[in-house]
């Protein structure tokens, strides 16, 4: 079979390209806009008033940590995940996963969480999926600058980045300690919001790309 | 590829060239000797160019290449399963679906121009069934093929038709 007529209607339409801005540079902008968009957030929604109290608990210490942690580690491996071949390895992939499985297991240790549900269902998981909309827009926006040959797993994970952050956000607002509240709703939310996109990056993958 | 970045033609026909023979000899060492290589070769060099702004000229030109390759395989691997299991379950449908909704609308001499860009048994498949309005059975029957595989390939290119001229700006 011959390619050429694919090859030179290809090469008729090579124009000059703009290169695909550096991964880190994408990041930073990500992570600047994201904390720029989720502190105003934080404090329109409200802090939690016992705050200054659950800080000195290492394990809810610890739970928000790992969330930003999982958020920035989730971000930076969808960004590097858009172009084709820079992943030096799987592990960039893992490690944001591993950091969001990490933070309900320290949130509901003994040093985490504890306590009764004070916030009516679904609206935790309702602000989470809302909060995350925004850096998910923006974070798919630089994703797509590039070309990800995985894209289940970029749509995963930027998505999970952005749920990350939402949920950071709602774990300082939500005074909530009960362990069925915080699974119910933080965690599971974060867990569905991350696995749809990774379904909708399947999708994607079994479509044809658009113009 | 820092050439074709840059809008050079004649380097970036050289390239596609010499990658198409590079996707091929890949494909065959992954899979063996199947007979959708050429859909490999053909997606991996349209996904080459679609990409082709995010490959970083200080950095090795293999990994990159390669991560589409295997991607637009693992692609080509999913899809064939796909329609294999779509061809069981639809055996009993005789002609592949009528009409071209997506066509319409579009400059005949692009859909023609797409056509001819196809891989031959693709090409003459479309052409003998939507130019000419031949029967499955007969194209079949005159390409020494069965009417699965016929089915089979006119799905495939489709596809690549759809992607082509939707593409047609980013193409």
């Amino acid at each position: 079979v011959s390619f050429e007529p694919l090859i030179a209607q290809l090469v008729a339409n090579a124009a000059p390209v703009r290169l695909v801005r550096p991964a880190r540079v994408r990041l930073v902008r990500w992570a600047a806009a994201t904390l720029l968009f989720l502190a105003p957030v934080s404090l329109l929604i409200g802090i939690r008033p016992d705050l200054t109290e659950m800080l000195a608990r290492p394990g809810f210490l610890w739970s928000a940590a790992s969330l930003a942690v999982a958020g920035l580690l989730a971000a930076a491996a969808a960004i590097v995940l858009s172009v084709p071949g820079a992943e030096r390895t799987i592990a960039q992939r893992g490690a944001p996963v591993l950091c969001a499985i990490a933070w309900p297991v320290l949130l509901l240790s003994p040093t985490g969480a504890s306590g009764a549900a004070t916030t009516p269902a679904g609206v935790c998981a309702l602000l989470i999926a809302a909060i995350a909309s925004g850096p998910a827009w923006l974070l798919h926006r630089y994703v797509r600058e590039g070309a990800s040959a995985a894209p289940e797993w970029s749509t995963g994970l930027t998505v999970l980045a952005a749920a990350c952050g939402a949920a950071l956000v709602q774990q300082l607002h939500c005074p909530s300690n009960a362990t069925t509240h915080l699974l119910s709703e933080h965690v599971l939310a974060v867990g569905v919001l991350a696995a749809g996109g990774a379904a909708l990056g399947a999708v994607l993958r079994r479509r044809p790309a658009r113009a | 590829m820092r050439q074709a970045q840059q809008g050079d033609q004649e380097a970036y026909a050289s390239l596609l060239s010499q990658l198409t023979a590079l996707t091929r000899a890949y494909a065959h060492a992954r899979v063996g000797n199947v007979p959708w290589t050429d859909d490999v070769v053909q997606e991996t060099l349209i996904a080459i160019h679609r990409a082709r702004h995010t490959y970083d000229p200080d950095r090795p030109f293999a990994p990159w290449f390669y991560a589409i390759a295997s991607s637009r395989l693992v692609d080509v691997i999913r899809r064939e399963r796909r329609i294999a299991r779509r061809e069981v379950a639809a055996s009993a449908s005789s002609t592949p679906s009528s009409g071209w909704p997506e066509c319409q609308g579009v400059d005949r001499s692009g859909v023609r121009a797409a056509v001819a860009a196809l891989p031959t048994r693709q090409r003459q498949i479309i052409v003998q069934t939507k130019f000419e309005e031949r029967s499955v059975r007969d194209v079949a029957v005159g390409l020494r093929m069965s009417e699965s595989a016929v089915k089979v390939a006119a799905h495939r290119a489709y596809k690549v038709l759809r992607l082509m001229l939707r593409g047609d700006r980013e193409l």
